[in-house]
C-alpha cells in the first residue's frame, strides 16, 4: 500500500500542484493571484512531463563518453547526430547496438530511443535493474506494452534505418551547417561510425533520460512565461483603467456600465 | 442569363429597383414592369425553361405549362389592378411589396422543381409580411411576426418535407406526390409537403393566421394579401397532390366552417377573410376529387376567385377609405353617395355567389359538376349548402351591411376614380367571362374535358336559381322575423333566446361555444407563450443568469466540473 | 503547372511568410504603413494556400517536413483537402478583413498602437495557420497558444472604446490558458502511452488501446479543444470577448478562431483517435447534446440581447453547435455539412461583423438603437447587414440555405440518440430562434424611423463597405456555384472517415 503511493510520489506532486493551482484560480479573486494560481497550475504539468521523461539512474540527456573529449558542446551535437545519419547511411552492418547507440547520439530521436534505453537498461544491467525501471514507469502497465512495441519497431533495424534515411539523406545535403561535400559525408559517416562505436562501448554505463519531453516542456514553459507576462500586463491596465485589480469590484463597475448604459437607452427610446 | 428570366424573376427585379425610385415615378414604373413581364409571358412558348445545376441535380426556373399559365395570366391581371387600385400609395415599403410579392407567387407556380419552390415559397412570405407590417403599430408588429412565423414553420416544414422526398425518389422534379402508400400509410415525406401547402392553403385549424393577419393589414395591403398566398399553395396542391382522398373531406370542413363565423363576425375585413376560406375550400375539394373536370373547376375557380374576390375587397376598401371603418355596425346607408362602388360591389357578390351571367357561375359550376360525376353525393350537398351560405354571408352580407342597412348617418365621396377604374375592370371581367367563358376554357389544363362543357345549360341555370332563390329567402326571412344575427360590436350568449326562439339560439350556441372553445385554446396558448416568453426572458435575458459575465473562478470551476464529468464517463463506459 | 522555385516548400508558406513578416511590422513607423504591409502579407500567404488547396485538391495529399526531419522525430506538416480548405478560408478571411481595418483601426485604436496591432494580427494568423497545417500534436500546441495569445492582446486593444474589453480578454486569457493546459496534460498522457507525438502514429498506436491513461488523456484533450471552441458549457469567455474586442479583430476572429479549433476537433476525433477508438460514441454522443443545446441556448440569449456585437457572438455559439451535430452524426454526409458550414458561417459572420464595424465607425456604438433606420442613413452598410443576416437564417438563395440544407439532409440519414426527424424539426426551430434575432435587427434597421436629431452621417469609407460586399457577394456566390465548398467538403469528409475503414493512411 505504501509502497504504491510512494512509488508514484512525482504524480502526488504533480496532483497536489495542479489542485492548488486550479484552487487558487477558483477561489481568489485578486487577478494577479488568479495569474499565479494559473502559473502553479502550468508548473504541474511541467513537471508531469518531465517525470514522465526522467528514468531512474538515467543522467540529463547530455551526450558524454570517448567521443565527446574533443569537441565542445555544440560540435558534440552535430557531429554525433550526422554520426548516426552516417552511421546508418554507410551502413556498416549496423547490429541493434549500434542503431540504439546511434539514435542516442542524435538527441532528438524521441521515443524510440527511451525504448531502447529501457531495453537496454534492462539487458545490461541484469535484474538488479529491473525495479529501477519499474519505478520509473510507474504506470508500468502500458509503460510495458510500449516497451514491447518499441522493441517490435526496433526489431527491423533495416527498415527503421531505410524509413529514417530516404529523406534524411537529402536532408544531409542541404543542411547548411554541415557545409560538407560528398566526401566529407563519407569521411564523417567514417568518423561518426567510431565516435558511437565508443558511445555504445559507453552506453552500458550511462543511461540517459528520455530528451523529448524536455524539448517539449521548454516550449511549454516559453508560451508559460509568455502567458503570465500578458496576464500580468492586461492585469497592469485593468488598474489602470478601474483602479482596482479585484474581481468583486470589477465586476460590480462592469455590471453598473452595462445597465447604466441600457437603462439610459431606454430612457431615450 | 436570359434563360432564367420568368415573371417571378421580372417582378422581384423590378421590386428591387422602385426601392430607388421617386415616389412618383414608381407607380408608372410598376405598371411597365407588369406590362413587361407580361409581354415576356405571352411571347414564351410552353415548355421549360432555365435549367441549373446544382448540387448536382438539375433545377427548373420555369415550367411553363397549361397547369402554371393559367395561374400566371390571373396573377398578372391582379397585379396590375392592385397597382391601379393604390395609384395613391406612396409608400416604398407597400410599393416594393406590390411587386416583389405577386413575383414571388409567379416565381413559385413556376417552380419546376422543389428548392425553386422552396425559395418562392418563403419569398412570398417574407415579401408579404411587409403588407402585413403597413400601418406599423405595435398590433401589426406583434400579427405580422405571428404571420411571419407560421409561413417560416410552413417554409420549414416544406423544406424538411422535400428532403424526405427528395432521398426516396432521388429527384428535386416539382411532380405529384403519393401521401399514402400503396399500403395505405402515410408517406412521410410527403405528409410533411402536405401540411406546408395545408398551412399557407389556411386548411382547418390552420387557418386561424388569415384572419388574424389580414385584417391588420392596409386597405391595398389586404386586397394584395387575399390574392396570392392562398391561391399558390391552391396551385401547389393542385401540382402535387391532385386526386388525394383527404382533400375532397377537408375542402368540405373547410367550405362549411368559416360561413358560421362570418355570419356572426361584426368586423367586415374579416368577413370577407372568412370568405377566403371557404372559398378555398372549393377549389380543394376540386383538386381531391382530382378527375379533369374537377381540377378544371378548381383552378378556374381560383382564378374567377382572385377577381371577384378582390373586386368585393376592393369595393369595401373604398369604403373604408372614404369612411374610416370596416364595423358593419358604423357603416351602412352608404349607398346614396357611393352608389358606382354599390353597383360594382354587388356585381362581385353576384359572382361569389355563383349569378348566372358572372364569372363564379361559369367556374363554380365545373367543381359542382365534377364532384357529381364521382358521385359523391354527401360532398355535393355540403357543397350546394356551402354555396347557399357563400351567399349568405358574402353576397348578401357584404353589400348589404355596406352600403344599406341602417343608415349610419355617413355621406362619403364616391371611390377615387383610379379606384373606379380598378373595380370596374374586374367588374367588366367578371361580367365578360361570366357571358363568353371561352377565353377562359380555353387556359384550363384539361382541353379534352372542357371542350363539350357548355354552363348555361337549362340543368345548371335552374340548379344554381333554386339554390339562389332558397338563399335569398332565407336572407329575408331571417332579416325580417330578425333572426338574422344583427350588426351587434360583439356575439353575446342571451339567455331569453333559448325561450324565444330555440333553432336561433341553438345555432349561436354552437357558434359561441365553438368560438369560444377556441378562444379559450388559443388565449391560454398566447398567454402560455407569453408566459414561456418571460421565463426566457428571465433567465436568458441581459440580467438573467445564463447570460450573465461569471466571474473568472467560476468559469473556471465550471470547465473542471466539465472534465470530470468527462473523465467519469469515460471511465464508466 | 509553372513551376515556381521554392514550390516544393508551398505547404510550409503561409506558415512561415506571416511569421516572418510579423517582426518587420512592429518598427514600422505608425500609420499606414503597418496595414499596408499586412495586408499585402495576408494577400501573399491567401495566394499560396489557394496554391496550396489547388495542389492538395488534384494532386492529392502532401507531407512537408520541416528542416528535412521526418516524421517520429521532426515534424511534419500534412496537408489534406480539410487543413487545405480551413488555412484556405483563414488567408481568405485575413485577405478581406486586413484591407477592411484600416479606417475601423484608425477610429477605435490609438495610433502609435498600430504597428503593434497589426503585427497581433498576423502573428495570430500564423498561429490559426499553423494549427490547421501542421501534423504534429505538440506543435499543434505551439500555434494554439501563438494565436491565443496574440488574441488576447487584440481583444484587450478594444479599450480604449470600452474598458470591460480588458476584463473580457483577462477571462479569455485564463480560460484560454486552462484550456491549452488540458491540452497539453491530455497530450502527455497520450505520449505515455504511445510514445509519439505524431498524429498518424499516434492513430496507429492507439489502435486498441483502451486503458485508463488514453481515456483520461481522450477526456482531457477534447474538454481543452471544447473549451477553445467554446462548446456550449465552457463558452462563457466567448460573447464578452468579441463583444468588446476592436471591431476589425472581432469580424476576423469570428470567421477564423472558433473554426480552426472545430476542424483540430475533427483532426483529433476522426484521425488521431478514430472510429474504433471505443470512447468515440461517447463523445459524439455529448456533442449532440451540448450541440443542440448550445443552440437553443445562445439562441435564445441572442434574442434578448440589445449589443449587436454580443447578439452576433452568442449567435456564434449556437452556430457552433451547428457544426458540433455535424460531426456528431458520425457520417461522411455530417462531416461534410459541418465542414461547409465553417466555410459558410465564416463568411456570414465575417460580413455581419464588418457590417457592424462600419456602424461602429459612423456612429459609435453597437448597441440596438444606434441601428434605428440605418436604412436611411447608411443604405449599402445596411443591405449589407440585411442580406448577410438572411444568409444566417438560412434563406436562400444565400450560403446559410446550404448549410441548413446538408445539415438537415445528413440529419436524416444518421441514427443517433434522438430520432433524425426530431434532429431535423430542431434544427428548423432554432433556424425560427435566428429568424427573430435577425428580425429584430432588420426590423430595428429597416422599419424604424432614425432618431428625431440624429446627425447626418456619412457611409462607410470606400475600403471598408468594398470588403464588406465581398462577403456579402460571397455569400450568394457560393450558394450557386458549391464546387469548391461541398466538393472539398466532401471530399475531405471522405478522406477522413475512410481512413477509418482502412483505406490507407488518414491523410
Amino acid at each position: 500500500m505504501w509502497e504504491f503511493i510512494l512509488e508514484r510520489y512525482n504524480y502526488w506532486i504533480v496532483i497536489t500542484l495542479m489542485m492548488t493551482g486550479l484552487y487558487i484560480v477558483f477561489s481568489r479573486g485578486n487577478l494577479v493571484k488568479t495569474i499565479i494560481g494559473l502559473n502553479v497550475f502550468q508548473t504541474s504539468v511541467f513537471i508531469f512531463y518531465i517525470t514522465i521523461g526522467k528514468i531512474a539512474g538515467g543522467t540529463a540527456p547530455i551526450l558524454m563518453g570517448g567521443h565527446g573529449g574533443g569537441h565542445d558542446g555544440q560540435g558534440d551535437h552535430t557531429s554525433a547526430t550526422h554520426g548516426a545519419d552516417a552511421a546508418h547511411d554507410v551502413s556498416v552492418k549496423p547490429t541493434l547496438d549500434d542503431l540504439r547507440a546511434g539514435s542516442d547520439a542524435a538527441e532528438a530521436a524521441g521515443e524510440v530511443e527511451a525504448h531502447s534505453h529501457n531495453d537496454l537498461a534492462a539487458a545490461m544491467k541484469g535484474v538488479e535493474q529491473q525495479p529501477a525501471y519499474e519505478t520509473q514507469s510507474l504506470h508500468s502497465l502500458p509503460d510495458m506494452a510500449q516497451a514491447a512495441q518499441g522493441n517490435s519497431i526496433l526489431a527491423d533495424p533495416g527498415e527503421a534505418a531505410e524509413a529514417v534515411l530516404t529523406p534524411r539523406d537529402q536532408g544531409l545535403h542541404d543542411m547548411p551547417e554541415a557545409g560538407l561535400g560528398a566526401d566529407g559525408h563519407e569521411t564523417l559517416g567514417h568518423e561518426a561510425v567510431t565516435s558511437v562505436t565508443d558511445a555504445a562501448a559507453h552506453a552500458a554505463d550511462i543511461i540517459y533520460t528520455n530528451p523529448l519531453p524536455h524539448v517539449l516542456i521548454l516550449t511549454a514553459i516559453v508560451v508559460g512565461v509568455a502567458t503570465t507576462a500578458v496576464g500580468l500586463a492586461l492585469a497592469v491596465r485593468i488598474q489602470e483603467a478601474y483602479g482596482t485589480i479585484e474581481e468583486d469590484e470589477l465586476e460590480a463597475e462592469d455590471y453598473e456600465a452595462e445597465f447604466g448604459e441600457r437603462l439610459a437607452g431606454s430612457e431615450a427610446r | 442569363m436570359p434563360e432564367l428570366l420568368n415573371p417571378g424573376v421580372i417582378f422581384t427585379l423590378g421590386a428591387f429597383v422602385t426601392l430607388f425610385l421617386a415616389a412618383g415615378l414608381r407607380r408608372y414604373f410598376m405598371l411597365a414592369v407588369i406590362a413587361f413581364s407580361a409581354t415576356v409571358t405571352w411571347q414564351m412558348d410552353l415548355g421549360n425553361y432555365g435549367n441549373l445545376q446544382l448540387f448536382g441535380e438539375t433545377l427548373t426556373v420555369t415550367r411553363y405549362d397549361v397547369l402554371s399559365r393559367l395561374f400566371v395570366v390571373v396573377f398578372h391581371i391582379a397585379a396590375a389592378l392592385n397597382v391601379i387600385y393604390g395609384w395613391h400609395i406612396k409608400d416604398r415599403v407597400e410599393n416594393f411589396s406590390a411587386l416583389a410579392y405577386p413575383g414571388a407567387a409567379m416565381g413559385g407556380v413556376l417552380a419546376g422543381d422543389w428548392l425553386t419552390l422552396f425559395v418562392w415559397w418563403e419569398m412570398a412570405a417574407i415579401t408579404s409580411v411587409f403588407l402585413v407590417l403597413g400601418p406599423r403599430s405595435r398590433s401589426t408588429y406583434m400579427a405580422a411576426m405571428r404571420y411571419l412565423a407560421i409561413q417560416i414553420a410552413s417554409g420549414v416544414l416544406l423544406l424538411a418535407g422535400i428532403v424526405l422526398v427528395y432521398r426516396e425518389s432521388g429527384s428535386l422534379m416539382f411532380e405529384a406526390l403519393a401521401l399514402r402508400n400503396e399500403a395505405g400509410d402515410l408517406n412521410f415525406g410527403p405528409l410533411l409537403v402536405f401540411i406546408a401547402f395545408g398551412i399557407k392553403s389556411a386548411f382547418p385549424l390552420l387557418h386561424n393566421w388569415v384572419q388574424d393577419s389580414y385584417p391588420k393589414a392596409s386597405i391595398t395591403g389586404t386586397i394584395m394579401l387575399s390574392v396570392f398566398t392562398t391561391k399558390l399553395a391552391v396551385y401547389a396542391l393542385a401540382r402535387g397532390f391532385a386526386g388525394t382522398g383527404e382533400l375532397i373531406w377537408l375542402g368540405a370542413f373547410m367550405t362549411l366552417f368559416p360561413i358560421f363565423f362570418a355570419l356572426i363576425e361584426n368586423d367586415l375585413k374579416k368577413v370577407l377573410c372568412y370568405s377566403i376560406n371557404n372559398q378555398v375550400g372549393f377549389m380543394v375539394v376540386g383538386i381531391g376529387v382530382g378527375t379533369a373536370t374537377a381540377v378544371n373547376g378548381a383552378v378556374g375557380y381560383a382564378f374567377g376567385n382572385i377577381i371577384f374576390e378582390s373586386l368585393l375587397f376592393m369595393s369595401l376598401g373604398a369604403a373604408i377609405y372614404r369612411t374610416g371603418t370596416s364595423k358593419a355596425t358604423e357603416l351602412g346607408g352608404i349607398y346614396r353617395t357611393m352608389p358606382l362602388t354599390m353597383t360594382l360591389c354587388v356585381v362581385g357578390a353576384l359572382s361569389i355567389s355563383a349569378f348566372p351571367g358572372t364569372l363564379g357561375f361559369v367556374t363554380k359550376g365545373l367543381i359542382i359538376d365534377g364532384v357529381a360525376e364521382e358521385h359523391l353525393m354527401l360532398i355535393w350537398l355540403i357543397l350546394l349548402f356551402a354555396s347557399a351560405g357563400v351567399l349568405e354571408h358574402a353576397g348578401i352580407k357584404i353589400p348589404f351591411f355596406t352600403f344599406f342597412a341602417h343608415d349610419s348617418g355617413k355621406r362619403p365621396k364616391e371611390a377615387p376614380p383610379q379606384m373606379l377604374i380598378a373595380m370596374g375592370i374586374g367588374a367588366v371581367l367578371c361580367i365578360g367571362i361570366g357571358l363568353y367563358p371561352d377565353p377562359l376554357y380555353a387556359l384550363l389544363p384539361y382541353q379534352d374535358q372542357i371542350a363539350g362543357y357548355h354552363p348555361y345549360t337549362s340543368y345548371h341555370l335552374i340548379e344554381q336559381f333554386q339554390l339562389l332563390l332558397f338563399a335569398v329567402l332565407a336572407f329575408v326571412v331571417l332579416q325580417k322575423t330578425g333572426w338574422y344575427p344583427a350588426e351587434v360590436p360583439s356575439v353575446n350568449l342571451d339567455f331569453d333566446w333559448l325561450y324565444r326562439v330555440p333553432g336561433r339560439a341553438f345555432l349561436g350556441w354552437v357558434i359561441t361555444s365553438v368560438a369560444a372553445i377556441w378562444h379559450l385554446v388559443w388565449d391560454n396558448l398566447v398567454r402560455f407563450m407569453e408566459a414561456v416568453a418571460r421565463g426566457l426572458h428571465h433567465t436568458h435575458g441581459p440580467e438573467g443568469a445564463l447570460s450573465r459575465t461569471w466571474p473568472i473562478g467560476f468559469m473556471a470551476l465550471f470547465t473542471a466540473i466539465v472534465l470530470g464529468i468527462m473523465l467519469i464517463v469515460t471511465f464508466l463506459i | 503547372m509553372i513551376h515556381f522555385p521554392g514550390l516544393e516548400h508551398l505547404p510550409a508558406l503561409p506558415v512561415i511568410i506571416p511569421l516572418i513578416a510579423a517582426p518587420f511590422t512592429i518598427v514600422m513607423r505608425p500609420g499606414r504603413t503597418p496595414w499596408l504591409w499586412a495586408t499585402l502579407v495576408s494577400w501573399v500567404t491567401f495566394a499560396c494556400t489557394l496554391l496550396l488547396l489547388e495542389v492538395v485538391w488534384h494532386g492529392g495529399p502532401t507531407e512537408y517536413k520541416m528542416g528535412g526531419w521526418a516524421a517520429p522525430l521532426g515534424i511534419t506538416y500534412y496537408i489534406d483537402l480539410a487543413n487545405a480548405l480551413v488555412m484556405m478560408l483563414v488567408a481568405a478571411m485575413a485577405a478581406v478583413v486586413f484591407p477592411y481595418a484600416y479606417f475601423s483601426v484608425k477610429s477605435e485604436i490609438a495610433r502609435a498602437q498600430s504597428p503593434a496591432f497589426y503585427t497581433a494580427m498576423i502573428i495570430c494568423l500564423t498561429g490559426l495557420l499553423g494549427v490547421a497545417a501542421t501534423g504534429d500534436a505538440f506543435n499543434v500546441f505551439v500555434f494554439l497558444e501563438i494565436s491565443s495569445l496574440s488574441t488576447y492582446a487584440l481583444v484587450a486593444m478594444g479599450a480604449r472604446r470600452d474598458r470591460r474589453a480588458l476584463t473580457a480578454a483577462f477571462n479569455y486569457l485564463v480560460m484560454g490558458t486552462i484550456g491549452a493546459t488540458f491540452y497539453v496534460i491530455g497530450l502527455g498522457l497520450l505520449y505515455q502511452a504511445t510514445g509519439t507525438l505524431n498524429m498518424l502514429d499516434l492513430h496507429e498506436r492507439l489502435a486498441g488501446q483502451d486503458n485508463k491513461v488514453v481515456e483520461a488523456g481522450f477526456a482531457f484533450i477534447v474538454t481543452g479543444i471544447g473549451l477553445k471552441l467554446a462548446m456550449v458549457p465552457l463558452h462563457l469567455w466567448l460573447p464578452n470577448a468579441y463583444g468588446f474586442a476592436p471591431s476589425a479583430v472581432t469580424a476576423f476572429l469570428a470567421a477564423t478562431a472558433t473554426k480552426v479549433q472545430i476542424y483540430l476537433m475533427v483532426r483529433f476525433i476522426y484521425t488521431v483517435f478514430g472510429f474504433e477508438f471505443p470512447f468515440l460514441e461517447v463523445a459524439l454522443n455529448a456533442f449532440l447534446i451540448l450541440g443542440i443545446v448550445g443552440m437553443f441556448y445562445a439562441s435564445f440569449v441572442a434574442v434578448f440581447r440589445d449589443n449587436v456585437k454580443q447578439m452576433l457572438a452568442y449567435s456564434s455559439v449556437a452556430q457552433i453547435g451547428y457544426m458540433l451535430l455535424g460531426i456528431s452524426f458520425g457520417t461522411v454526409d455530417g462531416l461534410t455539412a459541418s465542414f461547409v458550414h465553417i466555410f459558410n458561417h465564416a463568411l456570414i459572420k465575417a460580413a455581419l461583423f464588418m457590417g457592424v464595424g462600419c456602424v461602429v465607425l459612423r456612429i459609435g456604438s453597437s448597441q440596438l438603437t444606434a441601428f434605428r433606420g440605418l436604412a436611411r442613413r447608411m443604405p449599402w452598410t445596411t443591405w449589407a447587414l440585411v442580406l448577410s443576416g438572411l444568409s444566417l437564417i438560412g434563406v436562400p438563395p444565400t450560403v446559410g440555405f446550404i448549410s441548413k440544407f446538408k445539415l438537415m439532409e445528413a440529419a436524416f440519414q444518421t441514427t443517433t440518440l434522438i430520432p433524425p426527424l426530431l434532429v431535423v424539426l430542431l434544427i428548423g426551430a432554432s433556424s425560427l430562434l435566428a429568424a427573430v434575432y435577425v428580425g429584430r435587427l432588420i426590423y430595428t434597421m429597416v422599419l424604424e424611423q432614425p432618431p428625431e436629431n440624429a446627425p447626418a452621417i456619412k457611409e462607410a469609407p470606400h475600403a471598408m463597405r468594398v470588403a464588406l460586399w465581398i462577403m456579402v457577394i460571397a455569400n450568394i456566390y457560393f450558394f450557386f456555384f458549391t464546387d469548391l465548398t461541398v466538393g472539398v467538403a466532401t471530399q475531405a469528409a471522405e478522406a477522413l472517415m475512410c481512413s477509418q475503414a482502412g483505406c490507407g493512411g488518414a491523410y
